[in-house]
């Protein structure tokens, strides 16, 4: 027997099928997924909004994916801008750099751009959360495991993360911690800058910097902290799971969820104007447990914190 | 000989080898610059089918298969393109589908007929081939594979930072498919063309021409000095010594006209040491002659001087023999004659029995021998009673004529031919003797024309000397006989002493004159005595 709230679903199943424009009628606001390509943490951010968009009643009309392709990518907006959606999620840098060339007139949140300040993403209509957790709370988050912060060192290329450096710096030092800087320009020169930081520093912060970070170099930074006997701190889970002993980041999925909130936000307001770049409102710990007990560390005391995430 | 003299040789040689340098040159010029234009060519290729393979909107397009999304890109090749030699383009897809091929209206082929002639998944790489179509047009054609790849670096390093690769693997960087385009070599060929026209073929052709003219000039300049030389040599050859050559450079030719120099400085040294030598060898060559002659003289003097001794030692030996035994054989000879007469007076009256009558016969013989014993040793005697001249001016011809006279002639058929020279001067000589000489030499030229015959006698005065010759036609004398007539004892007579021709010679030696004998068997006897006048 086919019960009557299954007859509704079907009726309005068929309904939608048949007049899709009467779904957004119901609906707040329409939105359009734009993702720079196909990673598993960009679809984590998907997945998380579209189910905070059921939530807030915002339709996702369609959802693109760049396939890392520029010019492809610039056509794709181009067309995406005719559906005229009521506000637009742009899913890493080229996403949302090419729909802050293309589309004027409609909101855009955008989400999982490292070092957005280095693409002034400042716009009328564009909103954006930070992939990096606020220089305190990462603070917080590492002295939760590594008490005894005095020298934190980093290596970074001034063209890439220097404005993170100067904010840190600022930051640290409000707090009593002496940010140990090693300047590099290129990825060779990490062993060296490594060599030169070992002895100075309490535990290494790596940020996500393009000289900096790249494979072989980071087996070097792995391999080189732990032998010294160097905490390594991370802004992504991804290295702790490759090695390192912790990061304090933001869970893909609760970004893709402040997203629909903004938008949700947004599309309340009469005026649609920007809101702002905004940290995450949550984070997460994760701690490489073979690399802690390498150092020493008891994990005892972070185990009962929440958001807590133990590798492997 | 060679009909080529060594400059044609030189010349023709030089250009032959000038010409093949200047055809490789040329050749070797014009392919350098063909192979410089299709290098050239090549890197335009490579650079133009690179930067499309490596178009971000070429991926895209070939990616999501649109052929539309290609008029941007081809129009950048074009522009590109400055030279205009994009001629075709053509995109596909692996496996094998083809996008896009089009071609520029200006070439004769369609591409859409042109042969893929490529595997199109084994392309890893840009690469080159060349195209010839049916109809013969030829084209620079360049593939190159199209791989899909990110190409926003950032996203690249999102995808690092956001999943340490796991979402990004570089095999994953999959082969879209090709990119072709044609290049068309047309305008090298027009440039190659022009080349070839303007630069090659006229530098060959002034390399050829200086080339010969070079070789002339050096022909010229190491030939002349060589014909200079052959011709001074065939002056030297011919004797003319004195010519030197110019020397005109310090090189092998200077060196070779320097030695001649020297050469025929050296010659003429030697030629006129020889001239020296050779005078000094005529002079003393004459010298010699002369002492030579006046050896033979003084040899001939000598033997001369050695026979007259030796004849006159004979002489004198069978004169002093002649007188001593003269006397001893006459008496007996003497007695044996009367005794002979008597015998033959008494038997020749009457018959005297049991005697032979060949006695008589005996008798004459034995009346006969000592007759000629008799004359013998008249001869010798007479001989003997020579020694001494009572020289005395006399009339030669009238000798002569009363010799001819006195001599008994036995055959009545000789002919006496007289050619005294008249006025003949006196010549100091005995009389008796000398016309007892001419007897003699009258009797035996009579004696040698048996059969009759012509004795001429001549007379003349010769310097100062009255020469007589008596010329006979008679049997003649032998030259082994002609040597020995005048030795004593010597004769070819039967009945004769050999003392005649002995004593001429001995009797003419004491007159201080001369007597010669030339003769030749068959023809003759000439008999010349020289007597000297009065000085």
């Amino acid at each position: 027997m086919i019960k009557i709230p299954q007859i509704s679903y079907i009726v309005l199943i068929v309904f939608s099928i048949l007049f899709p424009g009467a779904n957004y009628a119901f609906s707040k606001g329409t939105a359009i997924i734009i993702k720079s390509q196909d990673l598993s943490a960009y679809n984590n951010v998907e997945a998380g909004f579209k189910k905070e968009c059921r939530n807030n009643d915002i339709t996702i009309r369609s959802i693109y994916n760049l396939n890392g392709k520029m010019k492809v990518g610039r056509k794709m907006v181009r067309n995406i801008e005719k559906e005229k959606p009521d506000i637009i999620l742009t899913i890493g840098v080229l996403a949302t750099t090419i729909a802050k060339e293309e589309i004027e007139d409609i909101p855009i949140i955008f989400c999982m751009v490292i070092n957005h300040e280095r693409y002034e993403l400042i716009k009328q209509n564009i909103t954006g959360i930070s992939n990096e957790v606020a220089i305190e709370s990462q603070l917080i988050g590492y002295q939760a495991l590594v008490n005894s912060l005095r020298n934190v060192g980093v290596i970074y290329d001034p063209s890439n993360t220097g404005n993170i450096i100067d904010d840190a710096e600022r930051q640290m030092k409000g707090i009593g911690i002496r940010l140990v800087k090693y300047e590099i320009k290129s990825p060779e020169m990490v062993g060296k800058a490594l060599h030169a930081l070992n002895g100075k520093i309490d535990a290494l912060w790596i940020l996500p910097d393009r000289t900096v970070v790249t494979k072989d170099s980071f087996n070097l930074i792995k391999t080189t902290t732990i032998e010294n006997n160097i905490p390594l701190l991370c802004t992504n889970d991804v290295f702790v799971k490759a090695g390192a002993l912790m990061a304090v980041f933001s869970d893909y999925a609760e970004i893709g969820r402040q997203a629909a909130q903004l938008a949700n936000k947004i599309l309340r307001l009469p005026s649609k104007d920007s809101l702002g770049i905004i940290y995450p409102d949550t984070y997460k710990l994760a701690v490489n447990s073979r690399t802690a007990k390498k150092l020493g560390l008891n994990l005892d005391t972070i185990r009962r914190i929440p958001h807590v995430i133990i590798y492997p | 000989m060679n009909k080529f003299n060594i400059r044609i040789k030189f010349i023709l040689f030089t250009s032959l080898l000038i010409i093949f340098i200047g055809i490789s040159s040329c050749w070797f010029f014009s392919t350098q610059i063909k192979r410089q234009l299709e290098d050239e060519l090549k890197k335009r290729g490579y650079s133009l089918i690179v930067q499309l393979a490596q178009d971000g909107e070429v991926k895209d397009s070939m990616s999501v298969a649109q052929r539309a999304f290609f008029e941007d890109p081809i129009n950048r090749l074009r522009e590109l393109d400055r030279d205009k030699e994009l001629a075709f383009w053509r995109v596909l897809l692996v496996p094998d589908k083809i996008l896009l091929e089009e071609n520029e209206s200006w070439i004769e082929t369609n591409v859409a007929s042109m042969p893929l002639s490529f595997d199109l998944e084994n392309i890893t790489e840009p690469v080159f081939n060349l195209l010839s179509t049916n109809n013969g047009e030829q084209f620079y054609n360049f593939i190159a594979p199209v791989h899909e790849k990110r190409t926003i670096s950032e996203e690249e390093f999102a995808a690092q930072v956001f999943s340490l690769d796991e979402d990004y693997n570089e095999e994953e960087n999959k082969l879209l498919g090709v990119v072709q385009i044609g290049l068309s070599p047309r305008r090298i060929n027009k440039k190659m063309h022009a080349v070839l026209w303007t630069s090659s073929i006229p530098l060959g052709f002034i390399i050829v021409l200086v080339g010969i003219g070079v070789s002339c000039f050096i022909a010229r300049s190491v030939v002349k000095p060589v014909e200079d030389l052959v011709k001074l040599t065939d002056r030297v050859a011919s004797g003319d010594l004195d010519q030197t050559v110019e020397i005109r450079s310090g090189d092998e030719i200077g060196m070779l006209a320097s030695r001649f120099n020297q050469m025929t400085k050296s010659l003429r040294k030697l030629m006129g040491d020889k001239e020296n030598v050779m005078t000094t060898l005529r002079e003393l060559n004459k010298e010699l002659s002369t002492i030579n002659k006046e050896l033979v003289q003084t040899n001939e003097q000598l033997n001369e001087t050695q026979e007259r001794l030796i004849r006159t030692e004979k002489l004198a030996a069978v004169g002093t023999l002649a007188s001593g035994i003269s006397h001893e054989l006459r008496n007996p000879l003497g007695a044996i004659k009367n005794a002979v007469f008597f015998l033959k007076r008494k038997f020749s009256d009457r018959d005297i029995p049991g005697v032979d009558k060949r006695v008589l016969q005996f008798l004459d013989i034995m009346d006969d021998e000592i007759d000629r014993s008799n004359k013998i040793i008249n001869d010798l005697l007479g001989f003997a009673s020579f020694a001494k001249l009572k020289k005395i001016p006399f009339d030669i011809t009238e000798i002569i004529e009363e010799a001819l006279l006195r001599a008994k002639r036995a055959n009545k058929k000789i002919i006496i031919s007289r050619n005294f020279e008249p006025e003949l001067p006196m010549v100091e000589i005995d009389a008796n003797q000398m016309g007892q000489i001419f007897i003699n030499l009258i009797e035996n030229a009579c004696q040698a024309m048996t059969d009759g015959g012509k004795l001429q006698i001549k007379t003349r005065k010769y310097e100062d000397f009255v020469e007589i010759e008596f010329a006979d036609s008679g049997c003649g004398i032998s030259e082994k006989e002609l040597k020995k007539i005048f030795d004593p004892l010597f004769t070819t007579k039967h009945d004769g002493v050999g003392m005649g021709l002995a004593v001429c010679h001995w009797i003419i030696q004491k007159h201080e004159g001369t007597i010669d004998v030339t003769s030749k068997v068959g023809e003759g006897t000439r008999i010349f005595i020289k007597l000297p006048l009065k000085r």
